[in-house]
């Protein structure tokens, strides 16, 4: 192993064909960057500051708890950052006049001013976005109010920022998207595995058990279980597990089928390779390509459950930033269009990046483009392609 | 042949009964059935689908099940309600009964609309036929075109693109088009050219026979349109990749050879062979004209179909409908798989699904 370059000559070929798909490395790199900003979506939206300076001393309220009390208020609860006093407290260092006209305190420290008393300036850094998926946006005016400079998006029907909630809902589902289809595509491939490889009877039980799981109506089931069990995300990903694996099965499956009576495989056996080795060491790659054109799908169905389940309120519970409720509160409030066009374009934009990064996947594992683009071997398919040309141009005229 | 056939037919019962099994087992362990369902709507529960047309904010989460006591309701009315529905026999009984019924192809009554399952289905197909119809024509027209003229310019810039737009539009679930449709035709914030909801329009029977085709077609716009834009990616895919095979074949060449147009070669020539794969795929088609429901798009333009009615039926723990519509609609669908395999053979003798080694 430790010889081995950390690429075969083979996937150092896909790779080289991935980055050849400008559509998917762009797309990737897009997707890189949005996802990647997500992942710190505390960061940019948050309804704590990151950092504060309190009388000389950097706090981090994003990460730990900071009672009001430690900032030279009341109360025991949790600072609440962003009303005027506490903000007072802050900049000034707390200061007992912040109760009585912390506006004007503030103002004044805006100003470069020096305050009497006890008076140590501090300073809060905010996130871009000051609302986390959450917060109660207070502002005046009614409940899904139209973007504005303080709500990028606007807000929801029940006061919530857009904005946040669609970075929160953009990490959430792809998340589970991605867990989902990792989780599917190792069942389903085992299971196709096992399926094709051992055939007959094995074959025809397990086909008819697949039968049996698919006909299962999916969402009467998954209504059961929530009754049942109550509401998580952990649940729902193994209820959309449960109802995705088969997906794969049939193409693995088929594949297996095929390649079991191949030469290799049965040199392999007849050398006395265990069958666990035959079909994961010497089957599988080859049944790699077949799995890899389901992949894109696999994605886009997992983020396409989910918003249909939160759409039609079964799906995550009800506090989490999701992106189908928040199609569903388009639908309520037609008069707030920008609620539609969001919930349109942040699943549009999401799901064709995914797509076209795992179509440049794909492709890449694609033996016929895999080696056509070297140009030492030409297809069937480029000789036609040429072909198909002539009579276009030439025969057609007369 | 016959002995194949036969074979696949017999499968079919151990899948139906699989099938029926685990879902009558899966509701004895739910909270909440339908007698606590009716006795929550006695005392002003409400509509399920309330929350998502736009009415009331709560999610009925399907019976909580503390209804137990009564709530004043009287026992000797719960105990009727109990023989009535027959909760007053064992499970296994219960299960015998429904699958023995099941097989003479008596569904039984709804719980709570006094009509039987059948006419209950029957009632909803105006709304499935018309969105499987509609948008299965358009997707036919519009995909086996594109889907020739695709493999013919196979790599051009055309293709690439067709291919993007096609695989967004079906990776983006319909009820999403939807949304952006009615808000920008029906909502009233920018055009409102179409309208909101149902088949027809309330004045529908005063109108004249031109009046009534305009207000269905008025009527079946948007949500026709929403529910055909994912249909296009396969049927365009699968016709391109099929042309593309049978392009590259001898007699394909030999017609181009004898000086034909490309037109007559594509339409005269190739379409007969390459549209073979399409046409094997006609039963499930036609199932799915009749049988297919989708749920969001229906909810959406509050259209009263299959989707709908399955969704109503699971959360009002309507059994009869919720296991008459599972048995029927599994029936067909295993029947269509066979009949689809056997279609396989009928266009393409090669095929033989006995050679199984």
């Amino acid at each position: 192993m430790a010889k081995r370059p950390f690429l075969s000559p083979l996937n150092l070929r896909r790779l080289r064909n991935f980055r050849r798909n400008r559509r998917a490395v762009w797309s990737l790199a897009i997707f890189g960057v949005l996802f990647g900003l997500s992942v710190f979506a505390e960061f940019i939206a948050n309804d704590k500051p990151i950092a504060v300076s309190y009388r000389g001393e950097i706090r981090m309220p994003i990460f730990s708890f900071y009672s009001e009390r430690d900032f030279g208020g009341d109360f025991p609860t949790e600072a609440g950052y962003g009303e005027p006093e506490v903000d007072c407290l802050i900049v000034t260092g707390g200061l007992d006049e912040c109760f009585d006209t912390p506006d004007e305190l503030i103002a004044a420290v805006d100003a470069g001013q020096t305050l009497d008393g006890d008076f140590q300036p501090g300073w809060m850094l905010w996130p871009v976005i000051p609302y986390s998926y959450n917060t109660i946006v207070d502002v005046s005016g009614v409940a899904p109010a139209p973007p504005s400079a303080e709500n990028w998006l606007g807000t929801d029907d029940t006061k919530r920022d857009v904005t946040a909630r669609v970075i929160y809902g953009f990490r959430l589902s792809v998340t589970f998207a991605l867990t989902v289809t990792v989780a599917a595509s190792l069942i389903g491939i085992m299971a196709g595995a096992v399926q094709g490889y051992f055939g007959g009877w094995t074959d025809l039980v397990f086909q008819r058990f697949i039968e049996i799981w698919t006909g299962m109506p999916s969402l009467y089931v998954i209504i059961i279980v929530f009754a049942i069990l109550g509401r998580s995300y952990w649940l729902l990903v193994f209820l959309t597990v449960l109802f995705g694996w088969p997906a794969l099965v049939g193409v693995v499956r088929a594949e297996f089928l095929r390649a079991r009576n191949l030469e290799y495989v049965r040199a392999a056996k007849a050398l006395g390779v265990r069958d666990r080795t035959i079909m994961f060491r010497h089957m599988l790659p080859n049944a790699m390509v077949a799995t890899v054109t389901m992949l894109p799908f696999l994605v886009t169905g997992a983020i396409g459950s989910l918003a249909s389940l939160d759409f039609l309120g079964f799906g995550l519970p009800s506090s989490a930033p999701s992106l189908g409720e928040l199609t569903l509160q388009a639908k309520q409030n037609l008069q707030a269009p920008w609620l539609g066009f969001t919930a349109f374009f942040t699943f549009a934009i999401m799901l064709s990046l995914l797509v076209f990064i795992f179509e440049g996947v794909r492709d890449a594992f694609d033996p016929r483009k895999t080696f056509v683009a070297d140009g030492n071997v030409i297809t069937d398919e480029a000789v036609f392609e040429t072909a198909a040309e002539v009579p276009a141009t030439g025969t057609d005229s007369r | 042949m016959g002995a194949y056939i036969l074979r696949r037919l017999l499968l079919v019962i151990p899948t139906l009964l699989g099938i029926m099994i685990i879902n009558f087992s899966l509701t004895q362990f739910v909270p909440g059935g339908p007698i606590e369902q009716i006795l929550a709507e006695l005392e002003g529960g409400g509509n399920v689908f309330e929350s998502i047309s736009g009415g009331g904010s709560e999610l009925v989460e399907g019976g909580d099940g503390d209804y137990i006591g009564g709530r004043g309701l009287p026992a000797d009315f719960i105990a009727d309600l109990e023989r009535e529905f027959g909760f007053d026999k064992p499970p296994l009984e219960r299960f015998l009964n429904m699958m023995w019924n099941y097989m003479r192809f008596d569904f039984g009554e709804s719980y709570f609309r006094s009509i039987s399952v059948f006419d209950l289905v029957m009632e909803k197909m105006p709304v499935s036929i018309t969105l499987g119809l509609w948008s299965t024509l358009i997707a036919y027209m519009i995909s086996i075109p594109l889907g020739v003229k695709k493999a013919v310019r196979d790599g051009t810039p055309f293709d690439t693109w067709t291919s993007g737009a096609i695989i967004v539009g079906y990776a983006i679930p319909g009820f999403l088009f939807a949304i952006l449709l009615i808000v920008l035709f029906a909502g009233g914030s920018f055009f409102r050219v179409f309208p909101l909801r149902g088949l027809t329009s309330a004045n529908f029977e005063d109108l004249s026979l031109i009046g009534k085709v305009l207000d269905y077609f008025w009527h079946i716009t948007l949500p026709v349109l929403a529910s055909t834009i994912s249909a296009f990616a396969t049927l365009t895919l699968l016709t391109k990749n099929s042309f593309l095979d049978e392009i590259k074949k001898q007699y394909v060449m030999t017609a181009r050879a004898k000086g034909l147009t490309e037109r007559r070669v594509l339409y005269g020539h190739v379409f007969r062979n390459g549209m073979l794969i399409v046409i094997s795929g006609f039963p499930a088609l036609f199932i799915g004209v009749f049988f297919g429901g989708s749920l969001i798009i229906e909810t959406l333009f509050s259209l009263d179909g299959l989707g709908r009615l399955g969704f109503e039926a699971a959360v009002a723990r309507d059994y009869p409908v919720v296991f008459g519509t599972l048995f029927a609609f599994s029936l067909i669908g295993l029947v269509v798989g066979i009949i689809t395999d056997l279609t396989y053979v009928l266009i393409d003798p090669r095929i033989d699904f006995e050679a199984r080694n």
